[in-house]
């Protein structure tokens, strides 16, 4: 079965949801583009999209990727700078299993953390042993809305996703992911609250146009 | 096993949708965005606003000059959400934008908008620091200092931000001597009881700070000038210096694992005082007295650094000690760039002509050099296509040793690597520096070995580090280097760019005092620039200035082969041709002055590098 996650993972990674044409040149001309935008972009578009703004300062991804390993953190392996090296160069940031395998593990992570506010929605917020953050009110209301059964509002679809995205990526983008939602609605219901939640989250996690230079 | 399902089938169905069956949406936001991306993709000329028009005409400053950006369409809510990103230091647009209004303005308007943001001068800050190669992770944060503390470490760095907020002179970011930058005063953590007040125990630690200083000058008022430097000086250093009083100092200052650039300039300074021969004392005199001026005025400033009145907010709350600067490069500096007995500095030569030049010392034949240097890596002509450049800026660090100590006045010099040079070792060390036919130092910046007058050599060999500084911020190289960075700091790193458009960019950078405005015109030409817009852009294509995408992947050389070789070849080359660029590839690389290219012409090796490896690039496919 992670087998299988995981090569979906990555071939979803590699071309996004979008047309086939249009994905396959995502590492066109050998620039930044298709590498992995480090987790402290990573770490800012979350801020900004999903934490209530009195809160966003406290929020750091990397805790919840380097929670029980600070003797040998693993947030440097998502894309970060050496810092200190007289040279500023970004490592970790070239996509392959193992890396993904990270990325992947750690989405999912805060996916179940995210998704446990369906047991309290009113105080929807991400707890941890080192953060304790609100979730931005709009946000939290259009994702904690499918805890019952997906809701496909066209509103609340949109927050969802710009929570997450941004505004950044191609409204066909978008697009396709609503269309996904729609085409797998029974299959999507099925889940339990949290398992759909986190499945809500993850496709959006593990997008291109929001882990990847694009 | 469920969630699997749906995901492949997510996967599967992303796939096999079309790019058109993904735009047949109904949702409204779609269609906006949709909106907007049509109006984006209109007739450049008659969707131009006016205001851009006017705006593209009055960049030019100067008629003579080509606009920085061409007329602009109106914004999309994508490039809208990336200026937002790259301009606010990675935050991109949030629910509290008011997107309906900001999409309502043109892109000059919105990028001045975003420029007029706090955040922006983050991104200047973190700019500095990527361009001086110390960029790091997580600049801001929620500590008392909100910002990371490389940012104090080097104060060019946020001096020069602060001059982009002011439009002064970003070019600040070459000076050697800067201000030292205040972080708030946080509670002491010296020995004094917790049941003191605050006051008290800070009392306590200016007691501490006198008394270090105090029992330094009786150990030295007790020596006459004639204390026994290896057994005193040492332990004097070690224990009275190192930890009394820099412990002392640490309670006072926030807590940190590193030392502050004056506190680091000041053990430089007694380190000459003791370990000169004797007699050398007057330095070290000297030394104690800045430093007993240093700590007081820092305690005088206590009030004022406070960290109940002394915030940061913003880059523009950060203030700078008054009366004090330095004219030393950061400690991180050195421990980063440690020399030794074998390198001679050369790490450190290779940092700045990287850092500063953009030159990464790829190896090219160059003509005829004369050997200058003593050692056999050096001597040899294949070496010399890297040393005969690297050895002259390495002389600019030959008196400083491990840790960056100056041991300009000693008679001896140890190295990081543990190593240590007697009084005549010293000497054949430095001859690696002197010039053959003359007294002279061969140090310096060297841009031709053939026409000397090129070159900007050291000029006060007593001030080698302020003379390196001077050298740089002087050097037109430096400010094409720091229009490079830029390009690739706000576009992409791997994106080639017109030769002409880089030097528009570092003309306006260059400015005399106004270098703040002209950064400030450098990056919002380039979040203007049609590569900026640009989606899936092919990294080795130039888009701007418009004309040179005509060029395809050759707009990347057109513009050195313009410069250097049009004077002779003005009919240029036919680059189709394999036999032609072969020819060409020979000629450039060549050692032999009567073949090689341009002929009996200097061209700086950096062009040369970019265009021997477009050739061969281009011959071998």
């Amino acid at each position: 079965m992670n087998r299988l996650m995981g090569g979906a993972f990555c071939l979803l990674l590699m071309t996004g949801c979008t047309a086939p044409d249009e994905a396959s040149s995502l590492h066109a001309g050998g620039s930044r583009i298709g590498l992995f935008k480090g987790i402290d972009a990573i770490t800012e578009m979350l801020r900004i999209g999903t934490i209530h703004p009195d809160d966003r300062d406290n929020f750091d991804f990397r805790k919840i990727v380097d929670e029980g390993n600070v003797v040998d953190p693993l947030s440097p392996l998502l894309g970060a700078f050496v810092g200190g090296s007289g040279d500023s160069k970004m490592d970790n940031d070239e996509p392959h299993s193992i890396s993904m395998m990270l990325w992947k593990g750690n989405f999912e992570k805060l996916a179940k953390i995210i998704a446990l506010n369906c047991q309290h929605p009113d105080a929807a917020s991400i707890k941890t042993n080192e953060i304790d953050v609100r979730l931005h009110p709009r946000f939290a209301a259009a994702l904690l809305s499918s805890c019952a059964s997906l809701n496909e509002s066209t509103e609340v679809s949109d927050d969802i996703w710009n929570g997450v995205m941004g505004w950044e990526a191609p409204a066909a983008e978008l697009e396709a992911w609503k269309i996904f939602l729609s085409l797998n609605r029974d299959a999507i219901n099925a889940l339990s609250a949290e398992e759909r939640l986190s499945m809500l989250l993850m496709s959006l996690f593990l997008n291109p146009y929001f882990l990847l230079e694009t | 096993m469920a969630l699997v399902r749906s995901l492949n089938l997510f996967l599967a169905v992303s796939l096999a949708l079309s790019a058109e069956a993904c735009l047949r949406g109904s949702g409204q936001s779609i269609d906006a965005r949709r909106d907007h991306d049509e109006q984006g993709s209109g007739s450049l000329a008659s969707q131009a606003p006016e205001s851009a028009r006017a705006g593209a005409e009055s960049a030019a400053g100067n008629s003579a000059e080509r606009p920085l950006w061409a007329p602009q369409e109106p914004p999309t809510a994508a490039w809208l959400a990336k200026v937002a990103r790259t301009l606010r230091k990675g935050q991109g647009l949030s629910w509290e934008d008011d997107q309906g209004q900001l999409l309502k303005l043109d892109r000059e308007q919105i990028v001045d908008h975003f420029m007029e943001d706090p955040r922006f001068l983050d991104t200047v800050l973190d700019f500095n620091l990527y361009f001086l190669g110390f960029k790091v992770n997580q600049l801001t944060n929620k500590s008392l200092q909100r910002y990371h503390r490389a940012a104090f470490t080097f104060p060019q760095a946020i001096h020069a931000a602060q001059e982009v907020g002011t439009n002064g002179d970003y070019l600040s970011l070459f000076d050697l001597e800067q201000p030292v930058y205040a972080r708030p005063f946080v509670e002491p953590t010296n020995s004094a009881p917790l049941t003191l007040s605050l006051e008290e125990r800070r009392a306590e630690s200016v007691r501490a700070i006198r008394k270090a200083i105090d029992t330094i000058e009786a150990a030295f008022i007790n020596s006459k000038g004639e204390f026994d430097n290896q057994k005193g000086c040492d332990e004097l250093q070690t224990s009275a210096v190192r930890l009394d009083l820099f412990v002392a100092v640490l309670q006072l200052l926030p807590q940190d694992d590193s030392l502050d650039s004056p506190t680091f300039a000041l053990n430089s300074l007694l380190d000459k005082g003791c370990k000169g021969p004797q007699g050398q004392g007057g330095a070290f005199r000297v030394a104690i007295d800045a430093y007993r001026s240093l700590m007081e005025g820092q305690i005088a400033s206590m009030a004022r650094f406070d960290q109940s009145v002394y915030k940061i907010k913003s880059l523009a709350d950060i203030q700078a000690f008054p009366g004090i600067k330095t004219r030393e490069l950061p400690y991180e500096f050195w421990v980063e760039m440690t020399n030794s007995s074998t390198n001679y500095n050369r790490k450190r030569a290779a940092y700045v002509l990287k850092t500063f030049f953009c030159d990464d010392l790829t190896p090219i034949n160059i003509v005829a050099p004369e050997s200058h240097a003593s050692d056999r890596h050096a001597s040899d002509p294949s070496c010399q296509a890297c040393h005969y450049k690297l050895d002259p800026v390495a002389g600019f660090f030959r008196y400083r040793g491990a840790d960056g100590l100056n041991f300009q006045t000693l008679t001896t010099l140890a190295f990081d690597d543990a190593a240590r040079l007697d009084a005549e070792s010293f000497e054949g060390y430095l001859d690696t520096w002197k010039a053959s036919d003359s007294q002279k130092w061969n140090v310096g910046y060297i841009r031709s070995l053939t026409k000397i007058a090129a070159n900007s050599y050291e000029t006060d060999p007593t001030q080698s580090l302020a003379e390196l500084f001077r050298v740089i911020k002087a050097a037109p190289e430096s400010k094409r280097c720091l229009a490079k960075r830029l390009a690739e700091y706000f576009v992409s790193k791997e994106q080639v760019f017109d030769g002409t458009y880089l030097e528009d960019l570092t003309r306006e950078i260059s400015r005399p005092l106004a270098s703040g405005l002209g950064f400030k015109r450098a990056v919002k030409a380039l979040v203007l620039s049609r590569t900026f817009d640009q989606k899936n852009p092919n990294a080795h294509i130039c888009y701007d200035p418009p004309e040179a995408q005509a060029a395809g992947n050759r707009c990347e050389i057109s513009f050195i082969i313009d410069k250097n070789c049009k004077s002779c070849h003005a009919g240029g080359f036919d680059l189709e041709d394999a036999s032609v660029k072969t020819e060409m590839l020979d000629r450039l690389q060549s050692a032999d002055s009567r073949q090689r290219m341009p002929y009996r012409r200097d061209m700086p090796d950096t062009e040369r590098v970019t265009l021997i490896k477009w050739l061969d690039e281009n011959t071998h496919d």
